[in-house]
């Protein structure tokens, strides 16, 4: 038996606080405006945009990022990420002579591939992680999942080392 | 508390992998026991809370938050600070510790400890481990060898459950296997190059592991989903959860006390033995002594330690044991982080289906037959070959529609490997209380003072080029060696610090894992461990307890204890 005593007197079962609530939230409610996130959503569409699959857009991938952007950086690495989306932003009306986030998929990827090639060069660009939340949170999101962009099997109950592969299998995962 | 029952035929102190044991073992043997854990519960299955989360349903897909980062300084070291499982590693502020010199100390404090999270490699040490002290003139010799485990090795491994495959080599003996995982191809052609071109002398085979994918003693075992340290509701490994509570608790003998960290052990110098345990109620600060004939110290390499040189001060002012001078000295870990990986060319018709629990595995072959080198001992290799994902885009030039579609499919092979090696026991790195310092309970905390030395950092030179070798000889392309440096404690195997010894004046404990000064009082945890070897431990800690447990059991039946 397991003794209750313990628990009888007024404690919980749950473990240190902080960490439990850094879980609690859901991403859909991130705290964004309508104007930051439109622009966070066209430049993670950029990236992964829809095809004949969900694009970064249907999976939310704009409020992933300023989740991401508001938990997981410091105020330094916070600043230098919103500055360049600001710039983004900028770059594209300047370029477009529209919003950025009105623009088509081609009009915007024209303005992006100049980041996208500094960043390759340098990875400390702030485009870099700008590319690598859109990637993370497009290819773990359920959209991407269900549309079989990739193989998420959750209980896959079997391995096999050596299974044949040809130019349609998908990244195969269970877990992040 | 009244009803409380006081008086037990054995405590056991902690609930980890070697708790666990003792527990079991106790019970089985027709002990009434008390477990005390000093963490709340996790119960099997239900406690598991992120086990069946989604990716998509972590806010952060795993990643740590600065608030997690900021409250956690030692955590954020290494990849226990993460979303997926915090609620099983230890509050830094809660539990702080001094740092004389840099040692990671990751803790799990809740019934199952780090049973839950452990990477479940299983190996036996070998022979020459047990002898390499007194061979090597250092430290102290062990009081037991291979012949004393052997028959305990084979006796937990039957119940645990291990995989793996036989290979019949005397530097890694090989256990009792339910069954084994497979290499996938890349790594079988590896497997067949390295053996080829180093004339039959280095292995590469299946990493052996607690990981089982048959049906084991109610457990249904592995789905190859690769999440064991979120807790596994198939069982798919060993953990106290899983394994050893269920076995203690079908007795009907097993009391599990949670949230009672155990002050210190009462000593009675007149009869030169404890009689039982003094507890701080971690809910409600409450202290409660519980009394036994035997008392099982399972706490923890360092918090085993740590509750000795609490005990007996009156009489030893460094605590009980300390009068051999080598309690709290001697502490070990195996060091790591260091190895190489390389690309593959080919295979691209070939991929993997399903996540498996474990790698393959590399044994010894330095300082091993007629091999000499300018240290001692050696090391073993833990790797695997994969094809990137998605995640090699972040790097890539490219962005839209075709750059989505080709990140999405499996790119190169490549094969890691990182090599473990093992540290020797060093009188000066050690831990001593400091009082100065206070954790969430008032109680004083540990001075952590020790540090690798020039046998591993010139044995870490072998570690990485020996593994770039290995690479390119099996024709990898590209192979890049890395030490990525290395603090003591991050291996995650402490050791020593109250070792085994042939006499009072070398040891704080006997053969049979007995604190010399009160011979009641077993410790069977990683802090009774003489050397390290390279192996992963805790499969000999589970031998050890369940051995001791024995002889525990057979000495208080002849009225001994």
């Amino acid at each position: 038996m397991v003794q209750r005593m313990a628990f009888a007197i007024g404690g919980t079962l749950v473990a240190p606080t902080v960490l439990l609530e850094s879980c609690s939230f859901d991403p859909d409610t991130s705290t964004a405006g309508p104007d930051r996130l439109a622009v966070l959503d066209a430049i993670a569409e950029t990236i992964i945009p829809r095809t004949t699959t969900a694009g970064a857009r249907d999976a939310k991938i704009g409020a992933f990022i300023d989740v991401m952007i508001r938990d997981c950086y410091y105020p330094e690495m916070q600043a230098k990420l919103n500055g360049g989306i600001q710039e983004i932003a900028e770059e594209g009306k300047r370029a477009l002579g529209k919003p950025f986030e009105k623009a088509m998929q081609k009009e915007r990827e024209s303005v992006l591939a100049a980041y996208d090639q500094a960043a390759h060069e340098d990875g400390s660009h702030f485009f870099r992680t700008l590319k690598e939340l859109t990637i993370l949170g497009y290819y773990t999101s359920e959209e991407a999942a269900n549309d079989g962009v990739v193989e998420f099997n959750a209980i896959p109950t079997r391995y096999d080392g050596c299974a044949p592969a040809d130019e349609n299998t998908r990244v195969f995962y269970s877990k992040i | 508390m009244a009803q409380d029952k006081m008086h037990y035929d054995a405590i056991v102190v902690g609930s980890g992998i070697s708790g666990g044991w003792a527990a079991k073992e106790l019970t089985e043997k027709g002990l009434n026991v008390l477990m005390l854990e000093r963490g709340r519960n996790v119960e099997h299955i239900k406690d598991y809370t992120t086990t069946n989360t989604n990716p998509w349903e972590f806010p952060h897909r795993g990643r740590a938050t600065t608030a997690q980062r900021d409250r956690n300084p030692v955590l954020r070291r290494d990849y226990p600070l993460n979303e997926l499982n915090p609620h099983f590693w230890v509050d830094d502020q809660d539990c702080p510790y001094t740092e004389k010199k840099r040692f990671d100390w990751y803790r799990g404090y809740h019934v199952g400890g780090r049973s839950l999270m452990w990477g479940r490699q299983s190996y036996r040490w070998n022979r020459e481990d047990f002898l390499a002290n007194e061979k090597d003139g250092i430290a102290t010799p062990w009081p037991i060898g291979y012949d004393d485990l052997e028959p305990w090795y084979s006796y937990v491994e039957k119940f645990a459950g291990l995989s793996g495959s036989t290979e019949g080599l005397d530097v890694l003996p090989d256990s009792h296997y339910l069954h084994a995982m497979e290499l996938n191809c890349v790594e079988q052609t590896a497997a067949g190059r390295i053996k080829e071109a180093f004339g039959g002398k280095r292995h590469l085979f299946i990493g052996r592991t607690s990981n089982i994918a048959v049906p084991h003693k109610g457990r249904a075992g592995c789905q190859y989903r690769n999440k064991c340290w979120l807790g596994c509701p198939y069982g798919g490994y060993f953990s106290t959860q899983a394994s050893t509570l269920p076995a203690a608790m079908e007795t009907g003998r097993l009391t599990l006390r949670p949230f009672s960290i155990v002050k210190e052990l009462i000593y009675d110098k007149d009869n030169k033995k404890v009689k039982g345990v003094e507890v701080l109620d971690a809910e409600t600060n409450l202290t409660y002594e519980y009394t036994a004939p035997i008392v099982f110290l399972n706490a923890s390499t360092l918090n085993s330690t740590w509750i000795l040189m609490q005990s007996a001060t009156d009489v030893w002012e460094g605590g009980l044991g300390s009068s051999s001078g080598q309690l709290g000295h001697n502490l070990m870990d195996h060091h790591f982080r260091v190895g190489a990986s390389g690309e593959w060319e080919g295979d691209q018709d070939k991929y993997y289906f399903g996540e498996r629990p474990t790698g393959f595995y590399i044994p010894r072959f330095r300082n091993w037959g007629d091999d000499k080198r300018d240290y001692l001992r050696g090391f073993g290799y833990q790797g695997g070959a994969s094809r990137s994902g998605w995640q090699r885009g972040v790097a890539e030039l490219g962005i839209g529609a075709d750059f989505k579609e080709a990140i999405a499919k499996p790119g190169p092979w490549s094969m890691g490997m990182t090599a473990f090696g093992e540290v020797l026991p060093y009188h000066d790195n050690k831990v001593t209380l400091d009082h100065d310092k206070k954790d969430k309970w008032g109680l004083p905390v540990l001075a952590i003072d020790a540090e690798i030395k020039e046998n591993e950092v010139k044995m870490r030179a072998d570690m990485k080029q020996d593994a770039v070798d290995m690479l390119e000889a099996a024709g990898f392309k590209n192979v890049r060696g890395y030490d990525a440096d290395y603090a003591l404690g991050m291996g995650i195997h402490e050791m020593g610090t109250a070792r085994m010894g042939t006499a009072p004046t070398n040891s704080v404990l006997n053969k049979w894992n007995q604190v010399w000064d009160a011979p009641n009082v077993f410790v069977t945890d990683g802090s009774a461990m003489t050397s390290a070897s390279c192996v992963n431990p805790s499969l000999t800690y589970m031998a050890m307890t369940a051995r001791s447990a024995d002889f525990a059991v057979k000495e208080l039946k002849k009225g001994n204890l």
